[in-house]
């Protein structure tokens, strides 16, 4: 949701824009396409547990790097979430 | 949601006699708009009259040369009437893309034509169809119909009886949907008849549809994509929020009217 489709936001007095579901998108069955998943494990060096920081979603990340490796021939390089329709035009 | 008497009405000579009775009363079509304001009390009619027990106000008719949709037929009944989608496949494409599978088996063509929030889509196909309002009281030509935002030429009492299409050689609508709430956040509406090309815009004016004038002397003399390619609406008087700026809407204006034109059918 926060990858692809709308971000948490505030006017300037602080009210919240999208504060219902009528503004807040939640993904639907329809919102992504299919695709083939696997986990690519790299052990943090600096922990015995190996872990890298605990409870961190990574996942809109892996998004929002999709749609900018998916970019990348038209020069895009980075891109701030959510990757909506207006940012990413603006980013090509 | 605050108290409420509610009424059944039985004709819409009932609906409106009940309605000039009442403090402040609303008229209940399919609520997919009106419940949700109740629920978070932004509204707080003293009655609320319910459309849904007059049976004649639902289904769809086929006349001379038109296509004619009961006010309380739902978003559903319209996307699955095979008179309309050989009529005006336009019209059951654009029915069937509304909100989702709950909203369209609720929410009716007249309260979403009464409301006309800016960013629905039967508006856009009013327009752009140059279709006629009927009420229990008279006519009204799409074209004098919607006032802006929330606004209708509507009087106090005055309720929608049916919509009533003319059917066009042909037509298309696209639109590019809100992601969350799938309204239109830009919807074109291109229809093209014997004598008239009208490009309709949803979504994106701060007072609702409006037509494209530009557009449409460009398509009548060249109907192909390419001819309201180079035509930008201006963006001073677009929307802009969360989910587009202004200059966003003008861009995806164009993009869809290309789009509408290219499938037009």
């Amino acid at each position: 949701m926060n990858a692809m489709d709308i971000g948490v936001s505030y006017d300037t007095d602080g009210q919240l824009l999208s504060g219902s579901y009528i503004d807040y998108c939640i993904s639907l069955i329809d919102s992504l396409t299919s695709f083939e998943e696997g986990n690519a494990v790299k052990r943090c060096a600096h922990n015995n547990f190996g872990s890298k920081s605990c409870g961190e979603v990574g996942a809109p990340l892996v998004v929002t790097n999709i749609i900018v490796d998916g970019l990348s021939p038209l020069g895009v390089s980075g891109m701030l979430m959510p990757a909506i329709s207006s940012i990413v035009l603006e980013a090509i | 949601m605050y108290n409420f008497i509610y009424h059944k009405a039985e004709s819409l000579a009932d609906a409106s006699m009940k309605l000039k009775g009442a403090d402040d009363g609303s008229v209940l079509a399919g609520g997919m708009t009106l419940l949700p304001t109740l629920k978070l009390r932004l509204a707080q009619p003293s009655d609320l009259i319910d459309l849904g027990p007059i049976g004649d106000l639902r289904g769809v008719t086929v006349s001379s040369g038109a296509i004619i949709i009961g006010a309380m037929t739902t978003h559903a009944s319209v996307a699955k009437s095979a008179d309309v989608r050989s009529a005006i496949p336009a019209l059951a494409n654009l029915a069937e893309g509304i909100g989702d599978a709950q909203v369209r088996n609720r929410g009716t063509i007249g309260g979403s034509v009464a409301n006309n929030d800016p960013a629905a889509d039967y508006p856009a196909a009013c327009l752009a169809l140059g279709a006629t309002i009927q009420t229990n009281r008279r006519e009204i030509a799409a074209d004098n119909f919607f006032n802006g935002l929330f606004d209708t030429s509507l009087e106090e009492g005055e309720l929608i009886k049916a919509v009533s299409f003319p059917v066009p050689s042909k037509a298309s609508y696209e639109k590019f949907p809100n992601p969350a709430s799938r309204f239109a956040l830009v919807g074109v509406f291109v229809s093209q008849t014997a004598n008239a090309v009208r490009v309709a815009v949803t979504g994106a004016g701060q007072e609702g549809v409006f037509r494209v004038a530009e557009m449409e002397i460009a398509l009548s003399s060249d109907f192909s994509p390419d001819a309201v390619a180079g035509v930008k609406v201006a963006s001073d008087s677009l929307n802009s929020d969360i989910h587009a700026g202004a200059d966003y809407r003008a861009h995806l204006i164009t993009v869809l009217a290309k789009r509408a034109v290219a499938a037009c059918k």
